[in-house]
């Protein structure tokens, strides 16, 4: 425009303007609850639905932190201790034990009489 | 006071609270209904409406309230308007004389009136002029919404006031 208005112009269109400002038409009683509908739903969808973004930001780096972890003990573990025993402890270990009640007992009897006299009722009974 | 009330339904909001944000509708739903009217084709109002609220619900949370919460939806609703005319990237109108307008015009003619001739300024011009004079923002809210600098939003309110007062005068209103 070539010819710009005087204060006195801008002072009225300001009034005509602001008086006659155009006024929408009224909203459907329901547009409201439309919305709210239409936000619930977007709010369950995403809550339900799998993200990818959110997959990103959580899971992943709680998948790799537990596998830096696994890593990092697998690293530093205490090696697993296995006692070795030499050979002649564990001999000398079985004749305390198990082969002490042996021993113990009082085999005289047996040896002295009870074979020989078996061996002799043998022999006596070959001949 | 208002603001704190805002506020705090703010930030239940963000806790997922939905009927904070119906009373932010119930606030501001007129609002936003009236400057997309006046900065958008009227056919798709509910439409626009809808989006935009969509659009709250979703930046809220991230609303760092920089701004007053008002302005920020001001901001959303003309980014909805902006996007929604350059989807349409309609031919500009021609600036062809209206009918005249009687001068015993009622409010409803002129308001019709003035819509029509909003219709014939460049969006940018339109912007300027409806957001400061029909919602009465300052130069420095409208430079925040639009992210345009004062000076610049000071230039094209000059541009669209000649344009209007010229449109309406053709059109003969009776300012």
């Amino acid at each position: 425009m070539s010819n710009d208005i005087n204060k006195e112009q801008e002072k009225q269109l300001d009034h005509f303007l602001s008086e006659f400002s155009p006024k929408a038409p009224e909203a459907s009683p329901f547009e409201k609850q439309k919305i709210l509908g239409l936000l619930m739903k977007e709010e369950e969808k995403h809550q339900s639905s799998f993200s990818l973004s959110s997959f990103l930001r959580w899971f992943m780096p709680a998948m790799v932190t537990a596998m830096l972890m696994v890593v990092v003990w697998q690293g530093f573990k205490p090696q697993a201790v296995v006692p070795k025993v030499a050979d002649a402890e564990i001999e000398q270990y079985l004749e305390e034990t198990l082969f002490a009640s042996f021993d113990e007992g009082d085999d005289s009897e047996f040896q002295d009489e009870g074979w020989m006299s078996m061996t002799e009722r043998l022999i006596s009974s070959g001949s | 006071m208002l603001n704190q009330v805002v506020d705090d339904k703010i930030s239940l909001y963000s806790k997922g609270k939905l009927s904070s944000f119906s009373d932010l509708y119930d606030q501001y739903g007129s609002m936003v209904r009236a400057v997309l009217y006046k900065l958008c084709d009227a056919a798709d109002i509910d439409d626009l409406v809808q989006d935009s609220f969509m659009r709250i619900y979703k930046g809220l949370p991230k609303f760092k309230q920089n701004s007053s919460l008002k302005t920020w939806i001001y901001r959303v609703a003309y980014n909805v308007a902006v996007d929604d005319l350059r989807k349409r990237k309609k031919p500009k109108p021609e600036l062809e004389v209206e009918d005249t307008v009687a001068s015993s015009a009622s409010g409803t003619e002129n308001r019709d009136l003035v819509h029509k001739n909003l219709k014939k300024l460049s969006e940018d011009h339109r912007t300027v002029l409806v957001l400061v004079c029909m919602e009465d923002l300052s130069l420095k809210e409208v430079a925040g919404i639009t992210g345009v600098p004062v000076g610049t939003i000071k230039s094209r309110l000059h541009h669209a006031k000649n344009q209007m007062y010229a449109f309406l005068k053709s059109s003969g209103a009776k300012l």
